[in-house]
């Protein structure tokens, strides 16, 4: 079953590495976009079923990332946020700006592997 | 003749400049060779932790490009991630010798090298061994060398951080307790607020009221009066005061009113502004603080609305 | 008395090299350790505690450069723009509209004199908390550092002109310098590699507001100097510096060998190259690379809008 396509963003790589090896499936396509840019232009191109951030900036500076990533009225993605960042004013910020879910480190290998799982049983 | 050695001195450090520029771009080879590396290496090991079977690396981690790597990466995973099986952890560090081999690396690096290393030390689980030659560092010149060796301590031997803390010869930073406070989220260090709260340590009294702050101890809110009733360092009272307003709480109480008299006017007055940012209302300032005091908060708290009265009743007349 | 001088030129050339081979060295130093420690601090921000920075930019237009001020993950930190909308009522515009803002209350007595705020906005959405905006007639730079002092909430400020650009990892270095030692004396802290300043928002006020000679309003000893960047370099050296400098240069030299001898001429030769490549290396360590542009700034260090 094709699980379909997973992008991960973050500006270091060993932790995109973390991430897409905690989630990794034979099923699923993984890729890792180490600009804004780049992530905008796979998105658009590949309709990726979820999108991992690891990062809170580009929803809190004005680059309108969240405009960028669902412009397209058929495509839709997921987008979970996992960072540091625990005020409440970031969390409520940035559910504010439609992200699905918001995770903090560290984070729970196994946990994250379920909540993947589950979203693409949906 | 002290020309010339001015002329040979000013050679040589041109020389030496050259060869330091070889070394960087050198250097920075190295590190990318590393990140890819440990970039492999964290893959591997995820994928072991998932299994739970413990498997031999590939490229062997058996030089020393190859170590560091291999610690870099175990101190991603385990920095960033909570509840992981250490049993295969402990396995690949016992297989590959790898806490020997950081501890001969601190040995003979200085600087940034070894502070690095030190925090690198903190991922890696190791015989309690280790703990001696930790206890030097922690007597370093250096600060930053210094709370290294302290978080390298902490997670390796958690049963005895308050003792640890307790015994240090200097105070704790905020970015040290900081710090300390990332090992507490990562499940490692088992240590509650109270018994830190009724210390009279200075440094397990700042680590206590920076637990409460993080994670929102609000039933500490009786302790917190305590000490700001009670300490005698004014570091205390005015760290405790900082918990007490992060969680919301009046301070409009006679003992912490006579506490924050006895602050200078510029303590107040930053007090003050950190109330006013931390969403205590005007009434609430005002019985803390004097009217003057307050000029800023009003104007502060006012910029936040926009008045639509005045020119709705202008209209009217 | 020839022979003397020659020995004073010498001696003063090396000091000079030596000045600049040491400052290299600290610059250097000071950078690989800052760089090392924000890597290994990763994750200790939030639980910092209460250090905070309120940045003050002047007649900065650019949404780009508004964007970049705004892309650090610390909680603790505002960016306060004050711009003139009658002097530039596009961008003005153009910023109220990207951030969603609206008018709000601007207030009525101030800490400062010489503040004439015609509107301040704030956005209404959460996520661009961290950004105010304040209407103001341009009068000069320091009115409008002014202004936006009044309206900065944490205790600590830093003015930015319209030139320059904050480093991504700026923010992050100033929050670890306020938090690794106690600095509650500290009234002003500079980075001696690109000028840029943070001030004590109270020391601000005490000397009631910026000016060109703010700096000698504050004690010498509660000032901190940093070895590490804060500033982007991005300046265009205009071709004359490089022409007037090198032109300089070979004047001296040709000086130092008609008046002297041929041993003066090479250490004078040697310095401009100890100079030239120290400053190299330094551009290198903090960017990874060195432009002609960086490195002559490096060996130059222009004069910033408070004096020394």
């Amino acid at each position: 079953m094709n699980r379909g396509t997973i992008l991960i963003y973050s500006q270091q790589r060993l932790l995109a590495t973390l991430l897409a090896a905690t989630i990794r499936d034979d099923n699923r396509h993984i890729i890792y976009c180490s600009s804004l840019q780049q992530l905008i232009a796979k998105s658009n191109s590949l309709r990726p079923t979820l999108i991992y951030i690891i990062d809170s900036a580009p929803f809190m500076n004005g680059a309108n990332l969240m405009e960028m990533l669902r412009r397209s009225s058929l495509h839709r993605p997921t987008i979970y946020v996992i960072t540091w960042q625990q005020s409440e004013h970031t969390v409520l910020s940035l559910l504010e700006c439609g992200v699905d879910q918001y995770f903090t480190f560290p984070i729970s290998m196994l946990r994250l592997r379920l909540k993947t799982l589950a979203h693409d049983s949906q | 003749m002290l020309l010339y050695i001015y002329i040979i001195i000013q050679a040589s450090a041109i020389i030496g400049f050259e060869v330091a520029a070889l070394w960087q771009r050198r250097s920075r080879l190295r590190q990318l060779q590393r990140a890819t590396l440990s970039d492999s290496y964290i893959r591997q090991i995820i994928k072991m932790l998932f299994s739970e079977e413990c498997c031999d690396l590939y490229p062997a981690a058996d030089t020393p490009i190859r170590h560091m790597a291999l610690a870099e990466a175990m101190n991603t995973i385990l920095s960033h991630t909570y509840g992981t099986n250490t049993t295969i952890i402990r396995e690949l560090t016992r297989r590959y010798r790898l806490d020997t081999f950081l501890l001969n690396r601190i040995r003979w690096s200085r600087g940034p090298r070894r502070i690095h290393i030190l925090i690198l030390m903190s991922a890696i689980p190791s015989h309690t061994a280790t703990t001696h030659l930790l206890q030097q560092h922690l007597r370093s010149r250096h600060s930053y060398t210094r709370t290294a060796a302290l978080i390298a301590l902490l997670a390796t031997d958690p049963s005895k951080a308050i003792a640890t803390i307790a015994s240090l010869r200097f105070d704790l930073t905020p970015l040290d307790i900081a710090r300390i406070i990332t090992l507490l989220r990562r499940g490692i260090l088992p240590i509650a607020y109270e018994p830190l709260l009724r210390s009279t340590n200075r440094n397990l009294r700042m680590l206590g009221l920076a637990i409460v702050r993080n994670f929102g101890i609000e039933i500490a809110d009786k302790q917190l009066q305590n000490i700001i009733s009670t300490a005698t360092d004014a570091d205390i009272v005015h760290e405790s005061i900082y918990t007490l307003s992060s969680l919301g709480r009046p301070l409009g109480r006679a003992k912490v009113r006579e506490r924050l008299s006895a602050m200078t006017p510029r303590r107040r007055k930053q007090l003050c502004r950190h109330l006013t940012q931390a969403g205590y209302s005007l009434s609430a300032l005002r019985c803390i603080f004097s009217p003057h005091e307050t000029i800023y908060s009003e104007s502060i708290i006012k910029s936040y609305k926009r008045d639509l009265v005045c020119s709705t009743s202008h209209n009217i007349s | 008395m020839l022979h003397f001088a020659q020995y004073i030129v010498a001696t003063f050339l090396f000091i000079i090299s030596a000045g600049a081979i040491l400052r290299a060295l600290r610059i250097t130093r000071a950078t690989r350790r800052q760089r090392q420690l924000l890597t290994d601090l990763a994750g200790s921000y939030c639980s910092l505690g209460v250090a905070g920075c309120s940045i003050l930019c002047s007649q900065i237009k650019e949404l780009d450069h508004i964007i970049s001020l705004l892309s650090t993950e610390y909680d603790r930190y505002e960016v306060i723009v004050v711009l003139d909308s009658n002097l530039y009522p596009e961008s003005f515009n153009q910023i109220l509209h990207h951030f969603k803002m609206i008018l709000v209350n601007t207030p009525d007595v101030t800490e400062l004199a010489n503040t004439h705020i015609r509107s301040l906005y704030r956005s209404r959405l959460r996520c661009f908390r961290k950004l105010i905006v304040i209407d103001q007639g341009y009068i000069s730079l320091y009115d409008d550092l002014n202004a936006a002092t009044t309206l900065a909430s944490y205790d600590y400020v830093i003015p930015l002109a319209t030139t320059y650009t904050l480093r991504s990892t700026a923010i992050d270095n100033i929050i670890t310098t306020l938090s690794e030692r106690d600095n509650s004396g500290i009234d002003l802290i500079e980075s001696s590699v690109d000028g840029c300043v943070i001030f004590h928002r109270d020391a601000i006020v005490e000397a009631g507001g910026f000016s060109y000679h703010i700096k000698h309003k504050i004690a010498r000893n509660k000032r901190l100097s940093i070895n590490f960047p804060l500033l982007c370099i991005n300046h265009t050296t205009p071709p004359t510096i490089y022409i007037c400098a090198t032109i300089s240069a070979t004047l001296f030299i040709g000086i130092c060998y008609i008046v002297f001898d041929y041993k003066i001429a090479i250490i004078s030769i040697l310095t401009a190259i100890i100079i030239v490549v120290a400053a190299q290396y330094t551009a290198r360590s903090i960017d990874q690379e060195s432009s002609r542009d960086t490195t002559l700034w490096y060996i130059f260090n222009p004069r910033w809008f408070f004096c020394r």
